[in-house]
């Protein structure tokens, strides 16, 4: 026991690191940390214990903490779901969302955070901010709630056999999903972004392999160096590279056989 | 200028705008050519914008469900640092693209991971080991390297037969300038005022032939070799007696070079006292196998009669292992009987004597005889210089002198 305790305690920097990121306020982040070192001492260093060596134990310390970050998160803010635009967008969107609309962190705080875990996203980071807080009026109004509230008004996933009911809501979700999305990618010409053309080329057929997907996430969402993320996901630099030029080129001919050529050239 | 002529006026125009005129046209080169890097930049900016939101659009339009369960956290540990296999991969990814809470939780242990590997050492120096551009300029120091070690190489591997060509000189400055012998008291006595020995005048040419051959057969010398080469040829070219005034070598070179004269020392006063060619090649032989000099004691004598023509001293007398000849045994007798033999010496000669009838398949009838009246003078007690007489007797006129 004795001796899971001293591993622990010399990897005591780093949990507070990563708590410090997580909650930029002092207190907070302390308070946070000895929630993790009290997680990781629960059942007699269980977690630890059910290390079987297939990492190094500081990587492993390492997910455990954030896991248990999270934890702390919502025992101390309670859950919220996002709305679906939020969800679709991902990223720093679903991070400002938690910590503006959950956590209640000032804008500049906010930004400030996502800067630390997204470096190089500090601009997209501040533009993201104000939009979230004009699109939701409400952002922030349920602080340290256990609340259903949202997650309840905001239909599920589609399901196969909803009511007629629940798939006028999630036509309205989409719809408004997608004039969210003309007026986050297209500020410039958001008169012309019609939802229903964005709709069209969302839905376009689009045939994304898991690995692609998490390619454009990371390169074009999460602002991850191309050769980073190649590395990532199993792939040198210039296979990365290959595969990304490829992706773009195939997801264009997709608009072009569904007759979205000329949107396609207007809108991007 | 209202005021001014009007000639004055055009000129003063004309000398100022001829530079204008070229710096304006440099001017609008450069401003052409900033607008076109510019034009450029805007172009990529906005077709990598056009990419993104075109990925966004694609990632928009579908949310796949997360395929299977979250990942424990020992196994986005193991994923991190690349310890999964690749079947255990694929579905790991496959789980992070419909959920974007492990996908959060990848991103930032990813993050965290690169840093520590970036704080420790090793995984610093690995990473700059890695890039490409470390690696084109080790390469380049190695190519580098090994060059130096090879040229160094067989520059040393030049200074090493230069050295083992050095005893000659020591030699002779050893044997000139040392104690000498009875017998080459002897024989310089008997010379005189005799001319210097061809051998010995042609000494620097032979020398040079040597010199031409190494340098033929070795490449450029070094500094390293060059310090010593110098030295070597102001010994040779300033003769016998100027050698008896060595230079002093220095460091290594000088070591091994002192080491290398000592052994001549060592072996005895056996090594001729001439510095000629061919003597100074049975020098080298002698020195470098002492063993064998010792061994077979007549070829610096002879070598020394070859160069010099005159007796060097004899050694001290050794039973030989080698088979002797009867023309070696009768030099024997000559040469020992030039100076005052003792009683082993003509010992040593019935011995060989003996051995020689032993193997009479050889030798002739009359050698035969010949060389039982010899045993037969050695063995009647006189003193030495009868001996030496009755021995030379039988030998014949010949024995007078030096038998080639």
């Amino acid at each position: 026991m004795n001796s899971w305790r001293e591993q622990t305690l010399t990897h005591w920097e780093m949990i507070n690191r990563l708590a410090g990121r997580r909650f930029h306020q002092v207190e907070l982040a302390e308070e946070a940390a000895l929630f993790v070192m009290d997680g990781l001492a629960q059942d007699d260093w269980s977690r630890l214990r059910a290390f079987t060596g297939r990492s190094t134990l500081a990587t492993y310390i390492g997910a455990l903490t954030l896991r248990l970050l999270e934890d702390f998160a919502r025992a101390r803010f309670g859950r919220i779901k996002p709305p679906l635009w939020v969800r679709r967008l991902g990223g720093i969107w679903l991070t400002l969302f938690h910590l503006l609309c959950l956590e209640r962190f000032s804008p500049d705080e906010a930004i400030a955070l996502v800067g630390d875990r997204h470096p190089g996203q500090a601009k997209a980071a501040e533009e993201a901010a104000y939009r979230l807080l004009g699109e939701i009026a409400s952002c922030g109004e349920h602080r340290g709630e256990q609340t259903e509230l949202i997650e309840e008004t905001i239909p599920a996933d589609p399901v196969e056999e909803c009511s007629a009911q629940e798939h006028r809501l999630e036509q309205e979700e989409r719809h408004h999903l997608f004039t969210i999305l003309g007026r986050i990618f297209f500020d410039d010409a958001a008169s012309e972004a019609d939802p229903r053309l964005l709709e069209r080329i969302a839905t376009a057929g689009f045939s994304l392999e898991p690995k692609e997907r998490l390619l454009l996430k990371l390169c074009y969402r999460d602002g991850v160096a191309v050769a980073e993320a190649g590395r990532m996901l199993g792939w040198n630099r210039y296979q990365v590279h290959g595969r990304l030029r490829r992706l773009l080129e195939r997801l264009r001919q997709d608009l072009a056989n569904a007759g979205l050529a000329e949107e396609l050239r207007l809108l991007l | 200028m209202p005021g001014w002529p009007r000639s004055c006026a055009c000129s003063y125009e004309f000398a100022a705008t001829q530079p204008q005129a070229e710096t304006v046209q440099l001017w609008r080169h450069k401003e052409q050519t900033t607008k076109n890097a510019m034009a450029e930049t805007i172009e990529l900016a906005k077709k990598r914008e056009a990419e993104r939101r075109l990925a966004l659009l694609a990632l928009a339009g579908e949310q796949p469900e997360p395929s299977g369960s979250c990942l424990d956290p020992e196994e986005l540990a193991a994923l991190i640092e690349g310890r999964l296999a690749p079947e255990q991969v694929e579905p790991c990814l496959a789980h992070f693209a419909g959920c974007e809470h492990c996908y959060a939780l990848w991103l930032q242990l990813n993050r965290e991971w690169q840093e520590q590997a970036g704080r420790s050492g090793r995984n610093r120096l690995r990473r700059l080991i890695s890039r490409p551009r470390f690696l084109a300029a080790a390469g380049s120091l190695l190519a580098a390297a090994a060059s130096i070690a090879v040229f160094l190489n067989i520059t040393t591997q030049v200074d090493r037969q230069a050295l083992t060509r050095l005893p000659k000189q020591p030699v002779q400055e050893q044997v000139l300038s040392g104690p000498v012998t009875e017998s080459s008291d002897k024989t310089i006595a008997k010379q005189g005022s005799a001319p210097p020995p061809p051998a010995a005048a042609k000494h620097p040419s032979e020398q040079s032939r040597m010199k031409e051959q190494a340098a033929v057969s070795a490449p450029p010398l070094t500094e390293g070799s060059k310090k010593i080469a110098p030295t070597r040829t102001d010994r040779n070219e300033s003769g016998a007696l100027d050698a008896a005034v060595p230079a002093q070598p220095t460091g290594l070179a000088a070591k091994q070079e002192r080491r290398v004269a000592q052994i001549p020392a060592e072996i005895g006063e056996s090594v001729p006292a001439n510095a000629g060619m061919m003597a100074e090649k049975k020098e080298q032989e002698a020195t470098s196998l002492p063993e064998k000099s010792a061994a077979t004691p007549k070829a610096a004598p002879q070598a020394a009669l070859r160069a010099t023509g005159t007796p060097a001293p004899l050694p001290a007398p050794v039973v030989e292992a080698a088979p002797l000849t009867l023309a070696d045994w009768h030099n024997r007798i000559r040469v020992g009987c030039q100076g005052q033999p003792g009683p082993d010496f003509f010992a040593t000669l019935t011995t060989q004597g003996k051995q020689l009838l032993r193997q009479s398949a050889a030798l002739h009838k009359e050698e035969q005889r010949q060389i039982e009246r010899l045993l037969a003078a050695l063995g009647n007690q006189q003193s030495a210089g009868q001996q030496c007489r009755a021995l030379l007797e039988i030998l014949g006129p010949a024995a007078q002198g030096p038998k080639q």
